[in-house]
């Protein structure tokens, strides 16, 4: 893990000097903003617009609608802009050549990709901090209340899903040369993961269920515990960490 | 000690074989030209080096310890400038070259003298807080010299470290790399066969792959000697090609004109006898003789024969 702290230093600058931290942060800043009005509002815009003379019936939007809301869309875009992060973390530096200058330097090649990992994070971590806390703020000024608790975990929890995100497209990014590819593959295999995350048995152990979770936890509904999603989950973010780790060290620099 | 040596070292990408059965050893403190045109195998030969490639046979050795890739510790005492170095744009010179300090652990305070020192060397002091992106290909390749030399390596590794300089920058390198000769082994692959005939002492040449020849500069020379003899006249020498024809000793005897003045090319069979007797029969001539030289072959020379030798056999 020689050399760690020193990528981590030049990664996390890299997040500020590139503009991304502001970048993500704004996306979600948009949506935290963004979702509460729109929940508040939607069945007033659709009355106001006219209806034609259908009847239709609203249930009254809740606040759980509007948090629930907030990481539906967060899911969608939340990962679409992890892959765009992550795809040329690796593929990038080895095609322009900068991975064999540093790699040449007394460093382990773990210590360059875990940085690339825990700075990715930040950023999404400093974006899902500003975005929650201007939902749940937004939310709880037009609704009059707001499950705290429940969107707290259901956002730590939607942080570990990004997390696996990263360490997914880290993985591609490490494996193929050009970071377009490594990008689509690795939106190929979330949305494939997250689509069968709702089969019987082994859907339990799969990333879609962390969502599934948080939203019963906003909702205080009864289910099942989404511990062994967690469990699986972290523990696919860790083998693909290793995985981007040998495919590196057999990597032509 | 050899500061470098490989054994049998081989690389090949599928059916390609980049570099076949390699077998070198480069003495300690001297600065070897490792010669190629280009596609011959020089880049893949220092990353193999550099540990950088995985060989597909064979075994390398750099500073006594063996070449594997993942190894810190071997990397603590070797530089390395890539033949196209690419930075982080959005770093300053001065950034870059203190973030490669901390990468080789550097403390702080030596970190920021040093790169203060080799940002003077590499004449970047002026660009030193302005953004790499903005640097040019010569600016870039000055930073990646002094990137290399961060860590005051014990072997040094250079890619065509000349290629992208302007004579001025060229030279200045040059010049560079011969100082670093008391302190650190410097293995320079180039096609740019003046400056290995300015700066090394040794050399080896490479083609498609296969290493052809090594030796010293000056035992190439004399290896490729072609015992040739040039002179200019200030008349046509037309009368004296048969009297030299006649000799025994002279081989063959071709017609000059170099600068619209006449002069013979005579390549000689006994080098001895032809300096003792070819002044004498220039004298009997009665031709007026403007220069009279024993020729060398440049390196240039050598290395093309070499090379199409080589692509012949």
């Amino acid at each position: 893990m020689s050399g760690f702290w020193v990528f981590l230093r030049k990664e996390l600058k890299e997040q500020f000097k590139t503009s991304k931290v502001i970048i993500v942060a704004a996306v979600f800043l948009f949506f935290g903003l963004g979702t509460p009005i729109l929940t508040k509002y939607t069945p007033e815009l659709i009355k106001a617009a006219g209806t034609g003379g259908i009847t239709i019936e609203m249930p009254a939007p809740t606040s759980a609608d509007s948090l629930i809301g907030y990481t539906s869309n967060m899911v969608q875009f939340g990962v679409l802009i992890a892959v765009l992060v992550a795809m040329g973390a690796i593929a990038k530096e080895i095609e322009t050549g900068t991975a064999a200058i540093v790699l040449s330097k007394p460093v382990g090649r773990l210590a360059f990709i875990l940085a690339k990992l825990k700075a990715e994070s930040f950023t999404f971590l400093v974006a899902l901090v500003l975005g929650g806390l201007a939902c749940w703020g937004y939310t709880f000024i037009l609704f009059g209340d707001a499950n705290a608790l429940g969107f707290l975990y259901q956002n730590l929890l939607f942080g570990l899903f990004i997390v696996f995100c990263l360490g997914v497209t880290l993985y591609f990014s490490s494996l193929m040369k050009n970071q377009l590819a490594a990008g689509g593959l690795a939106l190929a295999l979330i949305i494939f993961l997250s689509a069968i995350s709702n089969l019987p048995w082994i859907g339990r152990y799969l990333p879609g269920q962390l969502i599934n979770w948080g939203n019963r936890l906003v909702l205080k509904a009864p289910g099942s515990s989404g511990w062994p999603a967690v469990i699986s989950v972290a523990l696919i973010t860790g083998l693909s960490i290793y995985l981007t780790w040998a495919s590196l060290k057999k990597k032509e620099l | 000690m050899a500061a470098i040596k490989c054994e049998n070292l081989t690389k090949k990408y599928g059916n390609v074989t980049a570099l076949d059965g390699l077998t070198l050893e480069v003495p300690g403190r001297t600065i070897f030209g490792f010669l190629g045109p280009n596609g011959a195998g020089k880049t893949t030969t220092v990353k193999l080096l550099m540990g950088m490639s995985r060989p597909t046979a064979g075994r390398a050795w750099v500073d006594g310890e063996e070449v594997a890739a993942d190894t810190p510790e071997l990397r603590s005492h070797i530089g390395y400038l890539p033949d196209v170095p690419n930075f982080y744009n959005w770093m300053t010179g001065a950034e870059f070259l203190r973030f490669v300090g901390e990468l080789h652990h550097l403390p702080e305070a030596e970190n920021k003298k040093r790169s203060e020192e080799l940002l003077e060397l590499a004449d970047l002091k002026k660009s030193a807080r302005r953004k790499v992106g903005g640097y040019s290909r010569g600016m870039k390749q000055r930073l990646g010299m002094a990137q290399a030399l961060m860590n005051r390596p014990r072997v040094l590794f250079l890619d065509e470290p000349c290629s992208a300089l302007d004579p001025m920058g060229r030279r200045d390198v040059l010049n560079l790399i011969l100082k670093l000769k008391e302190t650190t082994t410097v293995f320079m692959s180039t096609h740019i066969l003046s400056d290995v005939e300015r700066v090394c002492d040794s050399l080896a040449v490479i083609n498609k792959g296969k290493l052809v020849t090594t030796s010293t500069v000056s035992g190439l020379h004399s290896r490729f000697a072609l015992s040739s003899f040039e002179m200019e006249f200030e008349d046509d020498p037309a009368k004296f090609v048969p009297v030299l024809e006649a000799q025994p000793w002279i081989k063959k005897v071709e017609k000059l004109e170099i600068n619209h003045t006449p002069g013979l090319r005579v390549q000689a069979g006994d080098v001895a006898q032809a300096k003792h007797s070819l002044p004498q029969l220039i004298a009997q001539s009665g031709l007026g003789l403007i220069r009279y030289e024993l020729t060398m072959p440049s390196l240039e020379d050598i290395f093309v024969k070499l090379v199409e030798g080589d692509t012949k056999s």
